[in-house]
């Protein structure tokens, strides 16, 4: 009985393999997430004006940010791409406003807008608009032309 | 590798889906030489042709002002891809922080041109990550 004992466990040894042992490896993952703040329902891209009341105006549609932080929102200086001749007195007034609600801040061609802070961030769903009211010297009638000028939101993230 | 070549190389490396995402570091100090010597690295959320950066000073009622004199970008303008990291190298001249100031580093493109015939209004949207810089 003890040399079968012997010789099974013989043959036991001799069936496993060389190195049986459990192999195992492992990574770490790690990545950074920066401070966000990107469109969320987008603004158009470009907004016709209209001559009304003596005045050229426009309003945008709804357009949102979404954040994963506080930020802070500013109008910049309105930046005049055409007008005719003869109009650099004219004012650019650009509101920023909550979407068919009140005016939150304003900028003109010279200077940017009051800077409006967010602590709790903003979701897609915080929806604004901007307009923007061309008005020549009070009791004067607007030049014949074209005229553009291009309004930026600067999100400002902590 | 050496130094010189990391400050050179432009990176471009996978990343996860991120967002418009400015990494610069809170606090910033001058190097030995005087100047201010930032690594920083962009991400925007579509891919963007020309977007352009800089930084600029941050006013004592928290607007953007103006950008630095002087600062140098490598590279000028970058071409993005959605959620690609963009690595790019900013130098402040030393000269322009006299004292600890809150600054923007900001990046934005260019909206469409608009219709040459028609009056309108056209819309930008830039980004700016506020940082500290300290003499």
């Amino acid at each position: 009985m003890y040399r079968l004992a012997l010789v099974a466990g013989a043959a036991l040894l001799a069936a496993q393999p060389a190195s049986a042992q459990l192999a195992s490896q492992s990574t770490v993952f790690d990545g950074q997430v920066g401070a966000i703040c990107r469109v969320g329902t987008p603004i158009q891209a470009n907004t016709p004006l209209a001559f009304v009341n003596d005045a050229l105006s426009g309003a945008t549609g709804a357009f949102s940010f979404e954040s994963n932080g506080p930020v802070s929102l500013q109008l910049r200086q309105v930046q005049i791409n055409a007008s005719p001749n003869g109009t650099a007195n004219y004012t650019y007034d650009l509101g920023l406003n909550v979407h068919n609600g009140a005016r939150i801040t304003g900028a003109t061609q010279a200077g940017a807008s009051a800077v409006i802070p967010y602590a709790n961030g903003l979701a897609v769903n915080d929806n604004f608009a901007m307009d923007l009211t061309i008005s020549p010297p009070q009791g004067t009638l607007m030049a014949q032309g074209v005229y553009n000028a291009t309004a930026t939101v600067d999100c400002l993230a902590q | 590798m050496p130094r010189f070549l990391l400050l050179a190389a432009l990176v471009m490396a996978p990343a996860a889906s991120w967002a418009d995402s400015i990494t610069i570091p809170k606090l910033v100090r001058p190097t030995p030489g005087g100047d201010y010597v930032l690594r920083s690295h962009m991400v925007t959320t579509n891919s963007v042709t020309d977007l352009q950066y800089d930084v600029f000073r941050i006013g004592a009622d928290g607007r953007v002002g103006d950008a630095i004199p002087g600062t140098t970008l490598r590279p000028g303008r970058i071409t993005t891809r959605a959620g690609v990291r963009s690595n790019v190298l900013v130098v402040i001249p030393g000269a322009e922080i006299k004292n600890e100031q809150l600054l923007a580093a900001c990046m934005w493109a260019e909206p469409p041109k608009p219709n040459p015939s028609v009056s309108s209004f056209s819309a930008g949207f830039r980004y700016c990550k506020l940082f500290t810089a300290k003499p």
